[in-house]
Formats: C-alpha cells, sequence, structure tokens
C-alpha cells in the first residue's frame, strides 16, 4: 500500500444496536499531520427502536485528512454490525463513494454446536457378566488323606523305664516302742467292806 | 488462547426421555458480571425418546454453562445449541470502547 491520498470525509454510518447513548468520535491527520478529534457526536438506538438499527453522523465539510480513526465509546452497551465512511479524494472529479470500515462479521445465519453429551448408540452393546466359565474338562482336587510314608516311624510306647539302682520302699510295720505300755483287764473290783443282803426265802408247809 | 467473542443464542434442542420431565439451568459469563443464572427451563415430560427446542430470549454470552436438574430419571441423547458471535459486542459501563485504526481506505 502507497501513500494515502488526500481526502474528505462526509458522513460515517453505523450498523449498531446500544442500550443507552453512546459517542462516536471521528479522528483524521489533518490539518496538522496529527490524529486529532475532528468530531464527535452522540448516538442512541434505544430512542426509536428496542433492536438493530443505522445510525448516520453528518459530519462538517471541513474534515479532511488522509486518514481517520474511528472511536465509539461511552457508559451502555453497544453491539456493532458494520460501519461505513462516505469519502472522495479532494481536488478530483470521483464520487463520493462509501468505504466499509473493517468490523468483524457478524453472521446472518445461527451457527449450531453439539454440546458434550455421549451419544446414545443404536446397537446394544456386550458386556460380560462377573461369572466365572465352567472348564471343558474336569480339574484334580486332593482329598484331605495323608499320604502312607515309606519307612516305618518310631512310636515310644507308655513305658516307664526301669531304673538303675532301687528305690526304698516303707512297708506298713508299726514300730515296737522302747517301753511297756499298761492295759486294764476287763474284771470287777472285789469291794472291800462286806454287807448283809436279805434273801426273799419262802416257807414251804 | 484468543478471547471469546460475544454471542447471541438463538435457541437450544434436546433430545431426551424423561417421564418426570426436568429444567435446564443457563449460566451466561460476560465481563462485569462473571457467570450469574440467565434463565432455567422446563423441559416436558416425556413416555420415551422425544425432541424439544426451547427459545434463548436474548441471551448473549462470552461463556455458557448448562445444568440438567430433575426430580427423576432423565436420559439425555443429544443436544444442541445455535448462535452466532456479534461482529463487535462491549459494554461502556465496563470501560470498554470499539476503536478502528487509521484507515486510508485504499485511495
Amino acid at each position: 500500500m502507497g501513500f494515502e491520498r488526500l481526502k474528505e470525509f462526509r458522513r460515517v454510518a453505523l450498523d449498531l444496536d446500544t442500550s443507552g447513548e453512546v459517542t462516536v468520535y471521528v479522528y483524521t491527520d489533518l490539518p496538522g499531520e496529527d490524529m486529532r478529534l475532528r468530531h464527535s457526536e452522540t448516538v442512541n438506538t434505544e430512542l426509536t427502536t428496542t433492536g438493530r438499527r443505522k445510525a448516520e453522523v453528518r459530519l462538517p465539510g471541513t474534515i479532511k485528512g488522509r486518514y481517520m480513526q474511528l472511536k465509539v465509546g461511552g457508559a451502555a452497551e453497544v453491539r456493532l454490525f458494520a460501519a461505513r465512511v462516505l469519502a472522495r479524494v479532494l481536488g478530483s472529479s470521483d464520487p463520493w463513494t462509501w468505504y466499509p470500515v473493517p468490523v468483524e462479521l457478524t453472521p446472518e445465519l445461527f451457527g449450531t454446536a453439539a454440546l458434550p453429551i455421549e451419544p446414545t448408540p443404536e446397537s446394544f452393546a456386550e458386556a460380560r457378566l462377573p461369572i466365572e466359565p465352567t472348564p471343558d474338562g474336569f480339574a484334580e482336587a486332593r482329598l484331605p488323606i495323608d499320604p502312607t510314608p515309606d519307612g516305618f516311624a518310631e512310636a515310644r510306647l507308655p513305658i516307664d523305664p526301669t531304673p538303675d539302682g532301687f528305690a526304698e520302699v516303707r512297708l506298713p510295720i508299726e514300730p515296737t516302742p522302747e517301753g511297756w505300755a499298761t492295759a486294764p483287764l476287763p474284771m470287777r473290783t472285789t469291794r472291800e467292806l462286806r454287807t448283809w443282803v436279805t434273801l426273799p426265802v419262802a416257807i414251804v408247809e | 488462547m484468543p478471547l471469546e467473542r460475544v454471542k447471541e443464542f438463538k435457541d437450544t434442542t434436546f433430545k431426551y426421555d424423561a417421564p418426570a420431565g426436568w429444567a435446564l439451568e443457563i449460566k451466561r459469563y460476560m465481563t462485569g458480571t462473571g457467570l450469574t443464572v440467565w434463565q432455567t427451563i422446563n423441559f416436558p415430560a416425556s413416555s420415551g425418546v422425544r425432541t424439544y427446542t426451547a427459545p434463548l430470549d436474548g441471551l448473549e454470552a462470552i461463556l455458557i454453562k448448562l445444568k440438567a436438574m430433575s426430580t427423576g430419571v432423565v436420559r439425555l441423547h443429544g443436544g444442541v445449541i445455535r448462535f452466532r458471535a456479534i461482529g463487535v459486542y462491549f459494554d461502556g459501563a465496563n470501560g470498554e470502547i470499539w476503536e478502528t485504526q487509521e484507515l486510508g481506505f485504499g485511495i
């Protein structure tokens, strides 16, 4: 791109939707070779519509420059769909022409976005249940029988061992006492004094 | 990742099976307000798989977050949402502006 030619600007058209009043600022580099604010104007689409509309800013006839800069600001929400500028080359017989201002495109159609939901398959899937498979052949299981050993084992019989020496055993014989013991005889004692005893005698005639 | 643009959402369609019905809570993220609940949509009960489209009036968001809720069983088989990116969206209340480069228009 070479050096830009000198142009004069007449209008700025905006396709927008605002929630309140906003200001459109127009900057150019002339006079003075310095980008300065040359014109500003408020726009409020809420005054005529609740949605989107075209707003046109008429510029004073003195606005010219090689470059133009636009700014939109304010305390409202702005949805800007398009912008263009009516301009022509100064000192030429070229007609007034609308020049588009680069604004990110708003698609006319809505696009579709798939939500992150796992798709449900058309057919059923197989899932193995936790059941042990039945083997084709039989398996061996060891019964709880102790194996018979090859040799004989020793087992101790419950017989007490014979001691090497003799042990003493006390016999049940009462020991003979050293002295004599006294034993009373079973006899009645004789009384010392005689006594008379009356005998019952009967007379026989 | 570049900053996401503000999108305008038109409607959302779900293919589902929900004998007790269900609700879709939509949260939106915008600069200045953060993530807030925008709308809760009730989807009607169904006796089998059905498709239902709900409008999303005026929903604009940089990001959205969806939550499905129900008092019963819900089987979600699929869902789409329709949207388009707005060319330029800014909120002056956040100090945001729109500004071009110096334009020479090629002449």
